[in-house]
């Protein structure tokens, strides 16, 4: 096995231990339904040698209909038993996978979502986990029955005729053998396959959301010219592996169909020369096609393994991705409604090579080799209750300080401390209890206004409608037609950047959290929107600490405390007036400042 | 039948492929009908001659046995090898057929899709489709020629026996296959549906991850997927429910067939006229002329899950595009004098006007600077000029013709628009410039970006020009992202320029390089700037203040900002923050209007 192929086979091997009853099951039932069916063929026989040779009558040969008819009831209940345990097998699975697919993803961490193509994840969690169905349901219990029914056949025919049993045994080991050969380079082929399909459906969904942008450019029909030569270089792509899987049935099929025809030939020959009676041979040439039948059907079997290898494949990668996970299980002291005090010790961060930092906090060199450490020895503290202005030009770190309080990354260097107690050591979900975060733009996600403020938290209207008024949004909300009912994200109601995120100070509103990260919407708002933001901030950072990375002037002048950041480094700090007075950075961003960017 | 015969509308180019293949599916289930009778046929008569030692010419069966297996098997290869070229084919063109359908609409009815949900529908939905052919039609055509054929070999032998199998092959090709799609089209329908709301789910919980860690919501989200995937495999278990009931009844109705047969023969054999050995071909010709008809319970089971696929992908087809083109459209416009005459908007049919009443006139060479709240109704004028919406009242004319005269095309060709959300697609920089004019050289694609102060930011990337940028362009600064679809607009080298927030994400000495680098691009050309970026709209040479979808004011800044209290406090948010200097522009007295006209 290739390198590339055995990790993910490995993989869904070992996920089959947790399905081993309903496919042994699956296994069992069929089986007894291949040896019911050799009785029913042993009985055809007997009817048909009768019939044609001893002029036996329907009163002598009734018995005979009598038990193929209860035998016939009999397969009709096994055939449907089968598929269900096979069915329940590969859900079990789906279910299973599915579930930690989540999880990791959970566990992933935001440095890995900015990196992935949302497209390919989407496609590897619901219809990737979809095709591992074909190896569960079809692949284990029908390879089973693939040795097991002709093997069972071969033991009947084998003391009638030997010859045709000879036959039969030299073709079956070949079916297998010819099905690895070709099976191993339309393997590789699948892959690449599954891979091309996720590139293809990524392109698709760029397509579809950059409509607009192609329509303002006159490229709406060069995108349709496009998309029909990327399908067509897929349908091409797809025939070249499905003529390796359609060769390697045809090979099969004709291994199998020629041997057929081989030993009817000399069925009739023996029974020429008298050397064989009719009921014999018309026994086995019954059964010739059900030997075969079972290793015939592994052709599209082993189509459907390949199917199932390829989306492990893209599974097996999420799963083992790196993850930064947190071990931390101290709690103490932490929790909703607690104010607590926050402590950067000689912080650093450089992010991973083929990641580049947040929206606005990225600069052309951030990217460039060698990197430089987006965060470098960053030492602060909050004080509870204390509002915090962050400032500085853009690319210098002030985003990924935002993450780093949050617990979305993780520093390479020195320790975040609350209480005095390093993150590494802290609970995470307790350390988010008490944190909230106002971020730049705000996901809104698919349902109700509601259920993007409560985020699956139960809170009374009346506490939210509350909480809009303090973040100044209450009467843009009510002015909606459907109020807190108003279907939001990408098919509801559009909100502006403004509104959006008046939004997200609500929800860090309700959330009553001691501990809020706010990063300031830098587009430019009407003096309205602007007011009522700055409001809002106001508001929030009332009883919490608040971390506020700051856009515009006015939030910063009710700020605490100003911290200058600066190629990842913190510059200056103090109060608007002794910044000011010191001439430095601050003075500068000020001074070329319109209000609208600082 | 509608969706059948939409469908077939549809595949009108790949007909002759389908028929190909379908003519060549027959030919491999007749050849192994006959392979199977002619094989016992020949057992029996070669028993026969060795019972009473007679002569029997076994050159011909012989050759026919080989003859058919061959025929069979290689006809299967070519059978599935044509269908399935012939299946992607059809893919191919639903796939343009569906873009072609959405690329029309406005960016407001386009709003209703989620991007997960847009991706169920054009993958999953159109891969649905391919059930029709491989899995609906193929099947029914081959089951009907090859049923008759074999239904009227037995009637040969005997009517009787034709009719009860005819009977069983009915049931099992037809009542059951009924039975099962009209049980299976709910859990279809279902299905589908639970298919696309997973994935929607899972576009949130991917590109919310950040915001669902931090409130700890992700665990309710996860809860969600599993609670989805279950209801989803629900569904599926009601389908192979199905499933198991019409394999389990095919083969019940097989066997049934092949008894009966037996049991109508055995008679029949006692009787002159009939040689004993037609027993066994008869017997095993019941047998193999189910093979015909295997397939249909999967086909029809299919039909339920393909009428969902095909309704949703057709609810576009109802949308009308709110812009239609002209059936003789008028050449393109020379110049770019645009009036507007009582133009009213409205982005929903019962929504409030986002325009309503506005009349203006924006001479060619004029820069003209579009200020006003939010929900003034700026940017619907953008959209109006690039016949993204259409007017509801009022005219709009461009070189004094009425807008709706021109190919819209024609019109877009003229503007080079930096919309406010700019979107980049998953691809190289260089690529996501060329947007703007596919065609431009390198040296043309490069002033672009220097012109829009980009060009070394983009050298200093790790692959320079050829840098992917990430999905949704997500490893740009807001600033980088705002620059690429100004350099974007610019390449494109059109007269009328539509610059929407342009200064957003840039920092002012940034905004004001650029300033200066458009000022000499803009010689000639007509600009149209919406923003609020103060230090530009004083520079150009009238500003036009919206509210509520009119004009409330005109003038140039110095003037509005001496006589308009609206423009003031509209301003005041750039001013009031500013540095001393900017605030003293608005205390001082105005300076002497210029002459503008």
């Amino acid at each position: 096995m290739q390198t590339t192929t055995t990790k993910p086979l490995g993989w869904l091997k070992q996920e089959s231990r947790r399905v081993r009853t309903p496919v042994t099951w699956a296994i069992g039932l069929g089986l007894a339904s291949g040896v019911l069916l050799i009785v029913q063929a042993t009985l055809l026989a007997h009817v048909a040698d009768g019939a044609i040779f001893k002029q036996a009558p329907l009163a002598t040969l009734w018995p005979a209909f009598a038990a193929m008819l209860a035998i016939l009831v009999l397969r009709g209940g096994l055939t449907y038993a089968v598929e269900h345990f096979a069915f329940s097998a590969a859900s079990t699975v789906k279910l299973a996978v599915r579930e930690r697919l989540m999880r990791q993803l959970q566990a992933l961490g935001l440095v890995w979502q900015r990196g992935a193509q949302t497209g390919d994840v989407v496609n590897t969690v619901t219809d990737g986990v979809e095709h591992l169905e074909a190896y569960y349901a079809r692949y284990l219990p029908q390879t089973a029955l693939a040795a097991l029914i002709p093997l069972a056949i071969l033991a009947v025919i084998l003391p009638i005729d030997w010859v045709s049993a000879l036959i039969l045994m030299v073709t079956a080991p070949l079916i297998p053998v010819f099905m690895i050969f070709i099976g191993k380079g339309a393997e590789k082929l699948n892959q690449r396959q599954w891979r091309r399909m996720g590139q293809l459906s990524g392109h698709f969904l760029d397509a579809l959301q950059g409509l607009t942008t192609l329509k303002v450019f006159n490229l709406g029909r060069r995108e349709a010219r496009l998309i029909e030569r990327l399908s067509d270089e897929y349908r091409t792509s797809t025939l070249k592996v499905l003529r390796l899987a359609f060769v390697s049935s045809l090979v099969l099929e004709f291994l199998a169909t020629v041997s057929i025809a081989l030993v009817a030939v000399l069925i009739g020959f023996r029974l020429l020369w008298g050397e064989l009676d009719f009921e014999s041979g018309f026994l086995v040439l019954l059964l010739a096609p059900e030997f075969y039948l079972p290793l015939r059907n592994m052709g599209g079997v082993y189509h459907a393994r390949m199917e199932a290898l390829g989306a492990a494949e893209r599974i097996v990668e999420l799963l083992d991705a790196p993850t930064h996970e947190w071990t931390g299980t101290r709690c103490d002291g932490l929790g909703a409604g607690q104010v607590p005090r926050v402590e950067l010790a000689g912080l650093g961060y450089t992010y991973p090579a083929d990641d580049v930092a947040s929206d606005d906090d990225a600069t052309a060199d951030k990217a460039q080799a060698p990197r430089k450490p987006a965060l470098d020895e960053i030492s602060l503290c909050i004080a509870p209750g204390e509002t915090v202005a962050v400032v500085g030009p853009s690319g210098a770190g002030k985003s990924t300080l935002a993450l780093m309080l949050l617990g979305l990354l993780r520093p390479d260097r020195g320790a975040v401390r609350v209480d005095g107690v390093a993150l590494d050591e802290i609970d995470i979900a307790a350390w988010r209890e008490s944190l909230a975060w106002v971020p730049q733009q705000p996901r809104l996600f698919f349902g109700t206004l509601r259920d993007n403020l409560c985020l699956g938290q139960d809170i009374d209207d009346a506490a939210l409608w509350h909480a809009l008024e303090q973040a100044q949004a209450r009467e843009f909300v009510a002015s909606l037609p459907q109020g807190l009912d108003t279907p939001l994200g990408e098919r509801g109601v559009r909100l502006s950047g403004g509104e959006a995120q008046r939004l997200a100070i609500t929800r860090a509103l309700v959330r009553d959290a001691g501990f809020v990260v706010a990063d300031e919407v830098s587009a430019h708002l009407d003096a309205d929107n602007e007011r009522a933001l700055v409001k809002a901030l106001k508001a929030l950072g009332k009883g919490r600490s608040l971390v506020v990375i700051a856009h515009r002037l006015d939030t910063v002048r009710h700020a605490d405390r100003i911290v200058v950041l600066e190629d990842g480094r913190v510059r200056e700090q103090g109060s608007h007036d002794e910044l000011l007075a010191a001439g430095g950075l601050y003075a500068r961003l000020v001074s070329g400042a319109t209000g609208e960017a600082l | 039948m509608g969706d059948l015969r939409w469908w077939l509308t549809l595949a009108r180019p790949y007909l002759g492929y389908f028929a190909l293949g379908i003519l060549l599916s027959v030919v491999t289930v007749s050849a192994n009908m006959a392979l199977l009778a002619v094989s016992g046929w020949f057992l029996a008569s070669m028993a026969a001659a060795g019972l009473v030692a007679a002569d029997f010419n076994y050159f011909t069966p012989a050759a026919l046995i080989r003859g058919l297996a061959i025929t069979r098997t290689v006809g299967r290869y070519f059978e599935r090898l044509v269908s399935h070229d012939a299946t992607l084919r059809l893919l191919t063109g639903l796939r343009v057929w569906f873009y072609r359908q959405v690329e029309p609409l406005s960016p407001l009815q386009l709003q209703g899709l989620r991007s997960g949900d847009l991706l169920a529908r054009i993958r999953a939905d159109i891969d649905t489709l391919d059930s029709v052919y491989l899995r609906l039609l193929t099947p029914a055509v081959v089951a009907l020629v090859c049923v008759t054929g074999a239904v009227a070999v037995l009637a040969v032998y005997s009517p009787a026996v034709a009719l009860v199998d005819l009977a069983l092959l009915l049931a099992a090709g037809a009542l059951l296959p009924a039975l099962v799609e009209r049980l299976g089209r709910r859990p279809g329908t279902e299905a589908v549906e639970i298919g696309a709301a997973l994935k929607a789910e899972v576009v949130d919980a991917v590109e919310g991850l950040g915001e669902l860690t931090v409130f700890g919501a992700f665990d309710e989200r996860r809860r969600r997927v599993d609670e989805l995937g279950r209801r989803w495999i629900a569904c599926q278990a009601r389908l192979s429910r199905l499933s198991g009931l019409s394999q389990a009844g095919v083969l019940v109705f097989t066997h049934l067939a092949v008894l009966a047969t037996a049991w109508l023969m055995v008679p029949l054999l006692q009787s002159p006229g009939v040689a004993a050995v037609d027993f066994a071909p008869v017997v095993l010709l019941a047998m193999g002329c189910f093979e015909a008809v295997a397939q249909l319970p999967g086909a029809w089971q299919a039909l339920g899950q393909m009428r969902a696929a095909t309704r949703r992908l057709r609810a576009f087809e109802a949308l009308r595009p709110g812009v239609t083109e002209p059936e003789t459209p008028v050449e393109a416009p020379a110049n770019d004098a645009l009036r507007f005459v009582g133009v009213g908007v409205r982005h929903a049919p019962e929504g409030a006007a986002a325009l309503d009443g506005l009349d203006l006139a924006i001479a060619p060479g004029e820069r003209v600077a579009l200020v006003g709240p939010s929900g003034a109704g700026k940017s619907t004028v953008a959209q109006l000029l690039l016949r993204l919406v259409e007017a509801e009242h009022g005219t709009l004319h461009w070189d004094g013709r009425p807008i709706g005269d021109y190919h819209s095309e024609d019109l877009r060709a003229r503007i080079a628009y930096v919309p406010q959300k700019i979107y980049l697609f998953h691809a190289s920089v260089r690529d996501n410039l060329l947007i703007g004019a596919p065609e431009a050289g390198e040296d043309a694609m490069i002033e672009a970006a220097r012109l829009a102060c980009l060009h070394d930011e983009i050298l200093a990337l790790p692959e320079g020009y050829d840098t992917l940028v990430g999905e949704e362009g997500l490893k740009l600064s807001g600033g980088q992202i705002r620059r690429l679809g100004i350099a974007r607009a610019l390449l494109r080298d059109a007269p009328l320029l539509i610059l929407d927030e342009p200064c957003e994400g840039l920092d002012n000495a940034t905004a004001a390089r650029l300033w200066r680098n458009l000022d000499g691009y803009l010689a000639g050309r007509t600009l149209l700037l919406i923003s609020h970026h103060m230090a530009w709209v004083r520079e150009v040479d009238r500003v036009l203040m919206l509210e509520r979808g009119r004009l409330l004011a005109e003038g140039d800044h110095a003037t509005l900002a001496r006589d308009c209290t609206d423009y003031r406090r509209l301003a005041g948010g750039g001013l009031s923050g500013t540095s001393s200097d900017d605030e003293s522009a608005c205390d001082t007295p105005p300076r002497p209007a210029e002459l503008s006209s």
